[in-house]
């Protein structure tokens, strides 16, 4: 598993506070967005690119997801960050700092995947939590961005976002097929006990509680 | 035993009366001459001399005939009781019939034995035989043939195959363009299973069958041979050759009976030529031919199959469908550290820019550190 800084985009050990490289932390990002819970959905369309029918049919899509994998949950954000100094800091910072309304409590922040869509910067960035990182990587976000990048430019949000879940999710169900098999090739630290779980759902709880969205 | 001691005493007696009537060894005849004497005889009574009985004495015709051996003397003293003298009756003699015309000595001396005489072709060839046992030449007597004649007349009414055998001499050979084939469709075609054999007497080994076209549809070529070839060892069990008729004739018979059930078996029983050509009468003409409806038959089969193959992959496919619609991807959990402090997420995945459509999204991949960018 390869961490990178969100800023800096090298590689950090695990365990580190601040980035080696260029001291970038939650902190930091707390202090461009805010330090604030927000509360958001799974699908946020901030900058109104879909239409009514278009959402319900996105949302179908995420539900369908979530369905599919009992443990994640899939978010997109589409928005307009022109003021914005990183994508790539907004991804890691709101699946931190976002409490989904619409998402069970037994799907932590932990198992969430977020596609962020800067529509007025045209670029698309995804982001995922911990439980993810051994079954995800930057290789394999890319190769979803890429399908999609067609829509993308053609501004078919719901036909990229389509794309993006289908292929993260063909790569998911590919994973999970072999973690089933071999559980030792993802090299997990440690299983997570009954009290770190109970921990987890705590914080998850805690990020649930109500807050004035930034946003 | 007292029968026996009865004749010794009766012909010592009769022996020893003969010497003393008799001094030269003369018969009964001269015999007679003494006892023409009855002044000596009356003589003696009168003297007082036991006097013996008078012997028996010999018919000259008796004479004769024990002289040749047909008469036993004493024979019926042998025997246990008289009532035994009775004969058995006499066989019923067989009946007179006319004989045939002498054949001309002149022809006899020139006949072939490996032709059959032209007298005889019509009745072989030219007419539906009344019996079972054809034999215009009388190679057999007609108690054999009559013996034989019977025994295929109880075939034909225990059997529903009849059988007709044709005798030829033993070395005879059929005329030119007479085949067992052209008598069976000359005179046996008619309905009904019929097994038709040309035997030789003498040389079973020659024989020749015939089946009708019922049995031949149930009974295998094999079959058949096998039947001429196991009745010809039959008949080679025995030597006259009536004897061997009688062996090949009843081994056929039992042939043909397992004919009949095979006939029996698969429904063929009244499977031969008249049945089948009146079932097809009866039936209404068929509008295909039959090599066409078996086409037809396959081309059916073929879209059965096909349609029967389509649902199965249809249903397969859909249930393929369902279930993976049904299926679950669980992960195993991992524990993991806060990185850079944040407490959920810490997976920095591509970020990708579309703002040119003429440049390939991997050059369009976000590498660059966000501090040599514009904050």
């Amino acid at each position: 598993m390869v961490m990178k800084c969100p800023r800096c985009v090298q590689r950090v050990h695990r365990g580190a506070v601040q980035c080696p490289h260029c001291g970038f932390g939650i902190r930091d990002a707390d202090q461009v967005f805010g330090s604030q819970e927000v509360r958001l959905k799974c699908l946020t369309d901030a900058a109104g690119v879909l239409r009514k029918r278009e959402r319900e049919t996105a949302r179908r899509l995420l539900m369908e997801f979530q369905r599919k994998f009992p443990q994640l949950f899939f978010a997109v954000y589409f928005g307009t960050f022109r003021e914005l100094p990183s994508l790539r800091q907004f991804g890691f910072w709101l699946l931190n700092r976002g409490a989904f309304e619409d998402v069970e409590v037994s799907r932590p922040n932990e198992a969430g995947i977020l596609l962020s869509v800067d529509v007025g910067g045209k670029s698309a960035g995804i982001s995922f939590g911990y439980q993810l990182q051994p079954f995800l990587s930057d290789d394999t976000t890319f190769r979803a961005l890429s399908a999609a990048h067609p829509y993308f430019l053609q501004e078919q949000y719901l036909r990229a976002l389509e794309v993006v879940v289908e292929r993260l999710g063909k790569t998911l169900r590919r994973q999970a097929r072999r973690a089933k098999r071999d559980p030792e090739s993802f090299a997990p630290e440690e299983v997570v006990s009954e009290d770190g779980k109970g921990e987890m759902l705590e914080r998850i709880r805690a990020n649930h509680r109500a807050k004035e969205p930034k946003l | 035993m007292r029968r026996w001691l009865l004749l010794g005493v009766i012909l010592s007696l009769g022996l020893s009366a003969q010497e003393e009537t008799v001094p030269g060894g003369a018969g009964p005849a001269e015999e007679a001459v003494t006892e023409d004497e009855p002044t000596e005889d009356s003589k003696e009574e009168e003297d007082g001399v036991l006097e013996w009985p008078t012997l028996p004495e010999w018919d000259p015709e008796d004479l004769e005939k024990v002289k040749k051996g047909e008469i036993l003397p004493g024979q019926d003293l042998l025997r246990e009781t008289s009532e035994d003298l009775r004969l058995p009756p006499a066989p019923d003699p067989m009946p007179e019939e006319a004989l045939p015309p002498e054949p001309d000595p002149g022809e006899a001396v020139e006949e072939d034995p490996t032709v059959i005489g032209k007298r005889y072709l019509e009745t072989y060839f030219g007419r539906r035989p009344a019996g079972y046992l054809m034999d215009p030449q009388e190679m057999l007597s007609r108690q054999e043939y009559r013996d034989r004649e019977s025994f295929l007349e109880y075939h034909a009414g225990d059997s529903e195959v009849n059988l007709y055998v044709y005798l030829f001499d033993a070395e005879q050979q059929l005329p030119e363009g007479y085949t067992i084939e052209r008598v069976f469709a000359d005179h046996f075609a008619r309905p009904g299973p019929t097994a038709l054999v040309f035997y030789y007497l003498g040389r079973p080994e020659r024989s020749e069958m015939l089946l009708s076209e019922g049995i031949r549809a149930v009974v295998s070529k094999e079959e058949q041979d096998r039947a001429l070839r196991t009745s010809i060892q039959e008949a080679f069990e025995k030597s006259d050759a009536a004897h061997q008729l009688d062996n090949f004739s009843v081994e056929m018979s039992i042939r043909l009976y397992w004919f009949e059930k095979a006939m029996a078996g698969p429904g063929m029983k009244e499977a031969d030529e008249a049945d089948i050509l009146a079932l097809e009468e009866a039936r209404p003409p068929l509008s295909l031919p039959q090599s066409e409806n078996k086409i037809l038959q396959f081309l059916t089969k073929s879209l059965w199959a096909m349609i029967i193959l389509v649902i199965s992959a249809v249903f397969g496919w859909v249930g393929r469908v369902v279930a993976r619609r049904r299926l679950r991807y669980v992960f195993p959990e991992v524990d993991t550290e806060p990185l850079l402090g944040a407490p959920h997420a810490a997976g920095v995945g591509a970020v990708i820019s579309f703002s040119s459509s003429q440049l390939p999204p991997s050059q369009q991949r976000d590498h660059v550190p966000d501090y040599l960018q514009r904050m």
